[in-house]
């Protein structure tokens, strides 16, 4: 590497904590973003420790700096879009202004195709389309693809029904379907403007679907407002920031990526086809697996809704929009698209894997370990001070960990509902290596984190 | 419209594909696997059986050679993750039994 690209990069990790270091991503000690869609927290810090210039790989892909750099990904993005408090902008007028400043506007553009390549770069690597992709080819991979994702079994449904505790993973997974739910279709939205065609009005009418036909009750991001609401959870924008898995918020950004940039246009339709093609059947199950849950109360019409609509999406994204796309635009546009089916069932699935990890995951209190036994671990153990001033934060542990209260009392969390796990003085929990954790403690305490 | 044949490799243990007298063989190009159909444009021979140097793909019956990059823009269209390749082979004669094979045979051109 030339000194010139070292200068840069040095200067690119510069930029993104200059970036970080905005007023509305400070850190702040609650565990929620209460009523607030400019508030979230980055940790400058532990962002200044990651090396750029080494990408995430496929198997480092549940992992403390992709959890970051995503965060800081799905931040450069939304602030493309217009959010306002629910209840009115009086009292949050600078965080609004800090949110959508031009200055961070501008850094956002600087560091975003760094973020880009560290978080989802690996999708290059890990999926290969190659050769000569007639309609034949094209229309075969899609039918088989398609095929095996509405046949599939709905791992994730099983899960929560098998769950220690099923209300707790069903929230979960509603947590992480809120990073799109709540803000539905605004990526499909990046590619409504411009001239291409009929295609671009068949766009177009899956779009007003999802945005119910101008009816806001109708709309989808209201209908999952409703679905969380009917279960006593809330509904702001983020309001669940800490508890998102860097796995979802991947997927997320993922058709962020792909819409920001036009050159991505033809992976988004191929990523979206695919999705809304294979949805209707995973949102049926979804219902029954909540009715199971929460019984008559949930109101599942967001399911309800996709595992109507989505049959005809799916049918109008294949044959009316990606098919067409393929014939008229050649190879290079079908590589394309068959690259946007491969990513996103890739991602889904490491996505998948990693919500299952998390939700199979119930913590339990056991004796501290010994000062002997801390001794043999591998790494120093890190000794924190926790007091009801402390920065709350959530991080995904990169390899096993214990976690021993010296003194006082600390809650674990390690879902977005529900009661953390209180661990006492004396007592300790492991933290498996994948699994999203946080501590947070009413008063002073301490606590060694090793690992093991 | 007709369909391709799909045909699933575990790569590398499987590096072959037949479909009726159809011939396609598989070929690593930097990290990315290729299927490429084994017959010589010139007479037919089976390019799964040639060397290939510089870049270029020799014939082993008359020595035509043929650019690497070509053979693979040309090839059947594959989605690759790991080891697992899938492909689409074109098919010939709709009417016909093209029920494909996928085995593990000697391919010099690697
Ligand atoms: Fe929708
Ligand atoms: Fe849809």
């Amino acid at each position: 590497m030339t000194a010139l690209g070292l200068n840069h990069d040095e200067s690119v990790s510069q930029q993104i904590t200059s970036y970080a270091d905005n007023d509305v991503y400070r850190p702040q000690p609650a565990p929620y973003v209460v009523d607030n869609p400019y508030r979230r927290p980055l940790d400058r810090a532990r962002l200044a420790g990651i090396d750029w210039q080494r990408p995430l790989t496929e198997d480092r892909f549940t992992s403390d700096d992709s959890l970051l750099a995503n965060r800081l990904l799905m931040n450069i993005y939304e602030s493309d879009s217009m959010f306002l408090p629910i209840d009115g902008l009086r009292g949050k007028e600078r965080d609004f202004a800090a949110f959508y400043d031009p200055g961070s506007r501008v850094l956002a553009d600087r560091i975003r195709p760094t973020a880009e390549r560290f978080a989802l770069g690996f999708l290059e690597e890990s999926v290969q389309v190659n050769g000569h992709w007639d309609e034949a080819g094209t229309l075969s991979h899609l039918e088989a693809t398609i095929h095996e994702a509405t046949t599939a079994d709905f791992p994730v449904q099983t899960a929560i029904e098998q769950a220690a505790d099923p209300r707790r993973a069903a929230e979960m997974l509603m947590v992480q379907m809120a990073l799109d739910g709540l803000t539905e279709a605004t990526a499909m939205s990046q590619n409504l403007g411009g001239a291409f065609g009929p295609e671009q009005s068949e766009l177009f009418k899956i779009f007003i679907d999802e945005f119910g036909y101008g009816v806001f009750d109708a709309k989808h991001s209201s209908l999952f407002t409703d679905l969380c609401r009917s279960v006593g959870m809330r509904t702001t924008p983020h309001h669940y920031w800490f508890f998102y898995l860097p796995s979802s918020i991947a997927v997320n950004n993922y058709f962020y990526r792909v819409t920001h940039d036009r050159t991505g246009f033809f992976r988004y339709i191929g990523a979206m086809a695919l999705l809304e093609a294979t949805f209707a059947p995973w949102f049926a199950r979804l219902t029954t697996a909540l009715r199971g849950v929460f019984g008559d109360a949930v109101d599942t019409r967001y399911c309800d809704e996709h595992a109507h609509i989505d049959q005809h999406h799916g049918r109008m994204a294949v044959h009316e929009l990606l098919m067409p796309l393929a014939r008229k635009h050649g190879p290079v546009a079908t590589r394309g698209l068959i690259r946007g089916v491969e990513e996103i069932r890739l991602l889904s699935s490491l996505a998948d894997a990693d919500l299952l990890a998390q939700l199979a995951w119930t913590p339990t209190t056991r004796p501290a370990r010994s000062a002997a036994d801390l001794e043999q671990a591998p790494g120093a153990p890190e000794i924190r001070d926790l007091g009801p001033a402390t920065a709350f934060e959530t991080r995904v542990a990169d390899a096993d960990t214990s976690v021993d209260v010296s003194s006082g009392s600390v809650q674990l969390h390690f879902s977005g509902t529900g009661d953390p796990l209180t661990v006492a003085a004396g007592s300790g929990v492991t933290v498996p290596k994948g699994r999203l954790y946080g501590l947070a403690a009413d008063a002073d305490a301490v606590v060694v984190v090793s690992t093991r | 419209m007709s369909r391709s044949i799909r045909v699933e490799l575990n790569w590398p243990q499987e590096n072959t594909v037949i479909v009726g007298d159809r011939h396609f063989f598989a070929y690593d190009r930097s990290g990315a696997v290729h299927v490429i159909a084994s017959r010589c444009a010139h007479r037919g021979g089976p390019l799964h059986l040639g060397r290939i140097e510089d870049g270029k793909l020799r014939c082993p019956w008359h020595g035509n050679t043929f650019r690497v990059d070509r053979l693979c823009a040309r090839g059947v269209a594959v989605v690759q993750r790991g080891s697992k390749v899938i492909a689409y082979l074109p098919v010939t004669d709709p009417d016909a039994d093209e029920s494909p094979a996928v085995v593990h045979s000697i391919v010099l051109a690697e």
